[in-house]
């Protein structure tokens, strides 16, 4: 089965720690390296100790995984002190969330909702066809329309303050002496609006009144089955 | 008049909701069997003969929250196709689903079980027949299926498990996080780890293990404090007597 999002924060830091140390061991092995090697060798070897480390803390925030990704993904927009090898390894770990059982797709529908999937829906795909942001997605029908519902993990929007604390501490090493407060401030709001699916509901809504283009088509939100963790919208093919 | 089966359902369910209500209200210590009788329109002699005892009301309400829970896991159309671990987290999420309307009472339970130590929770196993017989049919069919190898001391499982829903019932009673959030990540994680037990070889290892224990070191150990020493050396010679006759 696969492995589960680390919640409390020691859990994280835990994780977020064991990959600080074995940066710690890349970049060593890298200065000895260098200490005995001509100058194109040096960038050579540079390069690849990078690669090895961008690795390291791609690997430990794909463990983290949910608001990590997302974490991960806005650093790689907003953070430009970053090597390129970083973000290649980042850009990676765009689909690396782990999918929601059965169990907890029915616990977490059925507080949102009101009811278990199979009584609100017509019929409901347990298995999810594909990964969101912060969730998954599901296959329904209702009313005889095809539906696209989209889940969201429990406890997302609750960890993300504490997770951001501890990429903060891991990427102060990085900004070699930049202030990056205001880009963590800027990552927290756009994670706060990310999870917050009514908002993304309101955004379609608006392109969907107002866009006029014979080929852009905006899926309709089904109000009565959307909440803040669960959005459901018109399937398009 | 002889009163029909149904009726005498009917009438205990009505009496188990009232004194839950009144527990909720006054305290379980506070709460008289003699108000709950009025409240569920009942005779004093009534009640007593559906609970013989305070105590009684609350293995029945453990016992119906069971049957519900059942009757629940049984309308789900595709329960076969669950893994054992999502068999297993839908039975706890419905029934602390089921509590959720009477956390109160829940909670005073709870503390009664953990504090006060008014309650023991051991003379529940008595009210948990239809828990244990759900889990041991969840395990018995993935054990046959081959999602699992049959694990050691298979028939304490159920029990076993029970004890591990105690464990979660007394973190959700204790937790505080939104839409209890964190009882929800707490039965993920931890049934993700029972799965893990459960999939891999280390009960069968680990009981492989204490059995050797056992029979190379603390067997000799026993014999050596053991007061009827000269019995159990007796009983060895003579066991190596026959295993040397043979």
């Amino acid at each position: 089965m696969q492995s589960k999002i680390p919640t409390s924060k020691t859990s994280r830091g835990v994780v977020v720690g064991k990959a600080m140390f074995k940066i710690g061991v890349a970049s060593s092995k890298g200065a000895v390296k260098r200490a005995f090697m001509s100058k194109e060798n040096k960038e050579a070897s540079q390069s690849e100790t990078h690669a090895e480390i961008a690795k390291v803390i791609i690997d430990s925030l794909g463990t983290l995984k949910g608001v990590s990704v997302k974490i991960a993904q806005q650093v790689a927009l907003g953070l430009p002190f970053l090597p390129q090898e970083y973000l290649d390894e980042i850009s990676k770990s765009f689909n690396a969330i782990p999918p929601i059982n059965k169990a907890l797709i029915r616990k977490i529908l059925k507080q949102e909702l009101g009811d278990y999937p199979q009584k609100v829906f017509e019929t409901f795909d347990n298995d999810a066809f594909g990964a969101a942001s912060l969730g998954q997605v599901h296959h329904a029908t209702y009313n005889g329309k095809d539906l696209a519902v989209k889940v969201q993990y429990p406890g997302i929007a609750t960890s993300i303050e504490s997770d951001l604390s501890v990429i903060k501490f891991a990427l102060t090493r990085f900004a070699k002496g930049q202030n990056i407060d205001h880009l963590m401030d800027e990552v927290e709001q756009r994670l706060q609006e990310e999870v917050d699916y009514t908002l993304e509901a309101d955004n379609t809504r608006f392109y969907e009144k107002n866009l006029n283009h014979e080929l852009i088509v905006v899926p309709s939100i089904v109000d009565a089955l959307s909440t803040r963790t669960v959005l459901t919208s018109t399937f398009l093919r | 008049m002889k009163v029909s089966q149904t009726a005498k359902e009917k009438t205990k369910a009505k009496i188990l909701e009232e004194a839950v209500n009144l527990i909720i209200e006054k305290g379980f210590k506070s709460a008289s069997m003699r108000e709950m009788a009025k409240n569920a329109g009942v005779s004093n002699p009534t009640i007593y003969n559906y609970f013989p005892t305070k105590e009684r009301i609350l293995y029945a309400y453990v016992e119906q929250k069971h049957k519900e829970t059942a009757m629940i896991l049984q309308e789900i159309e595709d329960f076969n196709t669950y893994t054992l671990r999502e068999q297993l987290q839908t039975l706890i999420e419905t029934e602390l689903e089921l509590y959720l309307e009477d956390r109160e009472f829940i909670m005073q339970i709870s503390d009664m079980v953990f504090h006060s130590g008014g309650f023991k929770v051991d003379t529940l196993y008595q009210s948990n027949e239809l828990f244990h017989e759900m889990v041991r049919d969840m395990l018995s069919i993935a054990i046959e299926a081959e999602e699992i190898p049959a694990p050691p001391f298979e028939e304490h499982l159920p029990r076993l498990f029970w004890d591990y829903y105690i464990m979660v019932v007394a973190y959700w009673v204790k937790d505080d996080s939104e839409m209890f959030e964190n009882t929800t990540q707490f039965v993920d994680h931890s049934l993700g780890v029972i799965e893990a037990l459960l999939q891999s070889s280390i009960l069968n290892k680990a009981n492989d293990l204490g059995m050797f224990l056992f029979k190379t070191h603390l067997l000799s150990a026993l014999e050596k404090f053991s007061v009827k020493r000269t019995g159990l050396k007796k009983m060895k010679r003579k066991f190596g007597e026959m295993l040397d006759a043979k």
